[in-house]
């Protein structure tokens, strides 16, 4: 019998990197709870060169789900 | 002091709740969001004999109470699944104190929740969905769990999806490692290791069509996933984001009205719902009461900001 798990054989690997270093043309506003564009104050999830959300892993759906810190 | 309507409970660099921030805005609801990795900035107190919370953000006052309290959207893990703790003492009371905190505002008893963390902490277990999503009329994959391949209904020749039971997140030193859904053999199965960790066999579906449904409340949001027009062999997650295609659908009334059946059996308001079409038939997967949905706003324009916003509006269930 093989001695690493089958699901360990299978796992995706990838570079652990730092998050939420861009976005540096945008600041979030603490009591309106929303980032938004330095420049002009447009909200920044509408701004096309606006690069989030994403994830980690580069996919789609598991990344950030809330399901882990 | 602003009376708040709706909270919100997120982090900061959670970009996803900036859209229903806006919508709520949009819907003019007096709101405050707080993110976890923020109390630094908070000055948070509870006052348990009235049952309200105050929160001063830049010396703004948002007060909220169980009578003037209509929601709370809850963007915020419910099971610990931390890879790292901290080394700081302080950090780490940071970390695990502020979580209960927030774990703590279920004393918002009289608020609507998307969705509530204790409905979202039984929902989560795989099982428990099969189990009730075959309950209410699904047709469900053939499913064993177990830490040995050694069973009586796997055939060497024969492929199996399998899975975590738990969200799969692995860390070594500068790397991590995520598990996705396998396609493996029989033979696989049964000469590999499975001692260490139980895993979720499931019949192989093929070929497939990959559907993800996303429930809020009564609407449902449906997209067909394909890779360059195809059909996905495996989890279509693995693949490089450039070359899928989500696909706006409308699914059979039966089948729409079971994905709104299991949201609302399972005690929650959204949910993220896996299926696949496969043999003619609409087979579950799984739900995920924290799943994604951005990306579908942003790939497809479904409104799904507009309709948490709505319902967090409205305070109710309006199923």
């Amino acid at each position: 019998m093989d001695a690493k798990h089958i699901l360990l054989e299978k796992a995706f690997i990838y570079k652990n990197k730092q998050e939420n270093t861009e976005n540096e043309n945008y600041v979030y506003d603490n009591s309106l709870g929303y980032w938004m564009k330095k420049d002009n104050g447009k909200p920044a999830v509408y701004d096309p060169e606006f690069s989030g959300p994403r994830t980690k892993k580069e996919d789609i759906e598991t990344g950030e789900d809330q399901k882990g810190e | 002091m602003n009376k708040i309507e709706v909270l919100i409970i997120s982090n900061k660099f959670d970009f996803t709740t900036d859209y229903v921030v806006l919508a709520l805005r949009e819907l003019k609801i007096p709101y405050v969001r707080i993110n976890r990795d923020e109390f630094f900035n908070y000055s948070i107190k509870v006052f348990l004999e009235k049952e309200e919370l105050h929160v001063d953000i830049n010396g703004k006052v948002f007060v909220l109470s169980n009578e003037t309290l209509k929601s709370i959207y809850y963007r915020a893990p419910t099971f610990i699944r931390s890879l790292d703790i901290p080394a700081d003492p302080e950090e780490q009371l940071y970390k695990f104190q502020w979580a209960s905190f927030i774990r703590n505002l279920i004393i918002f008893e009289n608020a609507f929740w998307i969705n509530n963390p204790v409905v979202t902490y039984r929902a989560e277990n795989k099982l428990y969905q099969l189990k009730i999503a075959k309950q209410i009329g699904f047709k469900i994959p053939y499913t064993v769990v177990s830490n040995d391949g050694r069973l009586p209904a796997i055939k060497k020749e024969t492929k199996y999806a399998i899975k975590t039971l738990d969200p799969g997140l692995l860390k070594t030193d500068d790397k991590e490692a995520f598990i996705y859904t396998n396609i493996v053999t029989g033979g696989e199965l049964i000469k590999n290791n499975l001692r260490s960790a139980p895993v979720v066999i499931q019949e192989y579906l093929f070929p497939k069509l990959d559907i993800r449904v996303t429930v809020v409340g009564r609407k449902v949001f449906a997209v067909k996933i394909l890779r360059q027009g195809k059909n996905i062999d495996g989890d279509w997650r693995r693949i490089k984001k450039e070359e899928l295609e989500y696909i706006p659908i409308k699914l059979p009334d039966d089948i729409s009205q079971l994905c709104i059946n299991l949201v609302k059996k399972l005690g929650l308001i959204f949910g993220a719902i896996d299926l696949a079409f496969a043999n003619e038939e609409y087979y579950f997967l799984e739900i995920n009461p924290t799943g994604e949905w951005a990306w579908l706003v942003n790939s497809v324009n479904f409104p799904i900001h507009k309709e948490i916003a709505y319902l967090l509006a409205q305070g109710k269930d309006v199923r």
